[in-house]
Order: structure tokens, then C-alpha cells, then sequence
């Protein structure tokens, strides 16, 4: 359902070039855990951000459903990104202005479908309720903690129902115990609503559970994943 | 007769004109520059917007809109302002001419309705088309860069 064929993306920057990824391939179908691994630098997050339609590759494709989304206008990729893709990013991104709940509805009310504020109201209750956090509907960020603010981004991550989740290294700015109730609603999301999860991540724990794992290292797909990855997985 | 003073009274409006021109261009920097330090601020939230999938019609819609309220907020306040002083001035006339330049000795008033709808008008158009770079410049923002790390 996601697939990406010969990815490339330069930065130029001046005279300079930085080819950060050379030609990545990868298939993720639906239900699919997919765990991206690599060194800092190594493209993982660039990567994501191409598959989310967030960026535009130098060169190569990206499809969901079968259809490219870099031939699409942008304004149509934006209605992608609302619909069918959830982002969910290390520093967890909320905005700070605005309290949990309004920031799970966001998405919704960039949807623009003619929906009531009052059930766009409950919808965002009812996301926040599914993540725990009935509790902290009227807190800000700065009143949560990251484990909170994490599910928080979840939670608008997942409001409009994509059918795909992009993490960005979900837990790398958690503690191990956080991090792992991150993780567990991720899994359960996964299992119960089938959601396609990409998840960009240095933490072993990941690869146990993912179906697939693509090891990345000078922006290629390493075809050995190291062992520090696969031994834990085999235990 | 009275040449001398009607060119005089020409000039005078010509300076003005320039007067005001060069004001107004001050006052337009004051939105644009307001504006790039707003949209500097708001770097990461717009890169977050884009990320759940605002169009860049959209965030240009903010920001456009952001400086028309900036701009309409000015324009009610001049509008009071002038109003009232000119109210003032016509009740008290403070300011005072001298007798042997001028016919009159008090500085004459006159609000018309026509005059203050156009400066109204032309100080709402002003402010809007302030906006519209800073706007522009926000909704082309390359979302992956707005987020790049803290």
C-alpha cells in the first residue's frame, strides 16, 4: 500500500551537495510494521518525511494506494497528508498556544466538512479518552509531561483516521517506562485498527514486534542488518 | 490677485502630500517588517499546520489575515483618533492663525464623510497588500525544514 521505488534526495547547499539518500526501495503493505533502523545522519528521517509527502525527492517515487503522490499538486498532497497520514515526531510538535484538545482537532478542522464544532468536539474527546488522557483535555503541552505530550501527538496524529503512521523516532525523547506505554498503544493501534506503522527508531524493542526492518546507513538499504539489531530479535 | 498665495497654499499641499506618501511607506514597513518577525516565530507551527495537512492557501490565509487585524485594529484607532481630535478642535479651536495671513483666525474644521471613508478604505487596502509577502514568504515555507530540530 506504501511503496517507494529508487528514492534520492540532495541538499544542496550553495556549491555543496549532500546526497542523503541513494536509491531506497521498500514496500509496506497494509497492517505492516515496518521499523527503520541507521546511524544519526544516515537519512531515516529524511526518508520519512518523502514518504509522508512532506518533501519532494530529487529523483524516484513514492505510492500510496498505487498512486504517485509526487505527481499530485501540492494542494492535493496537503489533503493527503490530512486524510491519510499521520505524523508522529520525536519532539512531539504540538503547538504550545493551544491546550491537548485543541490540538487533536486541528487536523479536523483543516478537513473542512462541513462537521459541527460540537462533533468535532466529541471526536477529539473521544481520540484523547482512547489515549488515557480524559484527564488533560484543557492542559497546555507545558503542563504535560513528554510521555503525555507524546500521546497527545498521537492522538492528532490519528483524529482524521489515516490509514498510515509515520513516527519519527517515537520514544527518543522518552524514558524507558514512557517509552514503552508509547509503544504498547502503538502496537494495540496496530492490531486493532490494522494501521500501517513506519517507525523510525534506535530501540531494539521496535524490531522485535515489526514485521519488516530496513537497516539504512549513507542513505542505502543495508541488505545485513547488524547484529546488534537482529540479535535481540532471535532471543 | 492673490496669486502669491494660492501658489503658496499649492506647494504647502504638495509637501504634505510627500509628507504623508513618506509616512504611510514607514507605516507599511512597520506591517511587512511585524509580519516576517511573526511568521519567524511561527516557523515551527507552520511546518506542524503543514504536516496534518494545511495547503499553502491556507497559512497564507492566516498570515493575510493576521495583518488585516493588525492593520483594521490601526485603522479604528487612527479613525477615533482623528475624529476626536478634530471634534476637540472645533469645539475649543485651540490652534490659532495669524490675523494678518490668513482670513480666518481659527483653524477651520471640516469632517467629511466622503474623505474619511476613502482614507479609511485606503488604510485597510494598504495594510492588506502589506501582508501579502510576509504571507506569501510563510505559505512557501518548506515544511521539513520548519521542523528540523530544536
Amino acid at each position: 500500500m506504501i511503496e517507494a521505488k529508487d528514492l534520492h534526495k540532495i541538499y544542496k547547499n550553495g556549491a555543496s551537495q549532500l546526497h542523503v539518500l541513494k536509491g531506497i526501495d521498500l514496500k509496506v503493505e497494509k497492517g505492516e510494521v515496518l521499523a527503520v533502523f541507521g546511524p544519526s545522519g544516515a537519512g531515516k528521517s529524511t526518508l520519512l518525511h518523502l514518504l509522508g509527502g512532506l518533501d519532494a525527492p530529487t529523483k524516484g517515487e513514492v505510492y500510496i494506494n498505487g498512486i504517485d503522490i509526487y505527481s499530485m499538486n501540492g494542494y492535493e498532497r496537503a489533503k493527503l497528508r490530512n486524510r491519510k497520514i499521520g505524523f508522529v515526531f520525536q519532539f512531539y510538535h504540538l503547538l504550545p498556544e493551544f491546550d491537548a484538545l485543541e490540538n487533536v482537532v486541528l487536523p479536523l478542522l483543516i478537513k473542512v466538512e462541513n462537521r459541527k464544532f460540537r462533533d468535532i468536539r466529541e471526536r477529539g474527546i473521544e481520540i484523547l479518552t482512547a489515549v488515557g488522557l480524559n484527564e488533560r483535555l484543557h492542559h497546555r503541552p507545558n503542563q504535560l509531561s513528554g510521555g503525555e505530550q507524546q500521546r497527545v501527538a498521537i492522538a492528532r496524529a490519528l483524529v482524521n483516521d489515516p490509514e498510515i503512521l509515520l513516527c519519527d523516532e517515537p520514544t527518543g525523547n522518552l524514558d524507558s517506562e514512557t517509552g514503552k506505554q508509547v509503544l504498547d498503544l502503538l502496537w494495540n493501534l496496530n492490531r486493532k485498527q490494522n494501521l500501517t506503522l513506519i517507525i523510525v527508531t534506535h530501540e531494539n524493542e521496535i524490531a522485535k514486534v515489526a514485521e519488516k526492518v530496513l537497516y539504512i546507513k549513507d542513505g542505502r538499504v543495508m541488505s545485513a542488518v547488524p547484529s546488534f539489531v537482529t540479535s535481540d530479535i532471535r532471543n | 490677485m492673490n496669486r502669491s498665495l494660492f501658489s503658496a497654499l499649492k506647494l504647502e499641499k504638495l509637501a504634505m502630500f510627500i509628507i504623508l506618501t513618506l509616512i504611510i511607506i514607514v507605516a507599511c514597513f512597520n506591517i511587512v517588517s511585524t509580519l516576517i518577525m511573526v511568521v519567524m516565530e511561527k516557523t515551527k507551527d507552520i511546518g506542524i499546520l503543514k504536516s496534518i495537512g494545511a495547503t499553502n492557501r491556507s497559512i497564507m490565509a492566516i498570515f493575510t489575515l493576521e495583518g488585516f487585524l493588525i492593520g483594521a485594529f490601526g485603522t479604528v484607532l487612527g479613525l477615533a483618533g482623528g475624529l476626536g481630535l478634530s471634534y476637540l478642535l472645533e469645539k475649543y479651536q485651540f490652534i490659532q492663525l495669524p490675523r494678518d495671513i490668513y482670513y480666518i483666525d481659527r483653524f477651520p474644521v471640516d469632517v467629511q464623510l466622503g474623505d474619511t471613508a476613502a482614507i479609511v478604505l485606503a488604510a485597510l487596502i494598504i495594510s492588506l497588500l502589506s501582508c501579502i509577502y510576509p504571507a506569501w514568504q510563510a505559505s512557501r515555507l518548506n515544511p521539513v525544514d520548519a521542523l528540523r530540530y530544536e
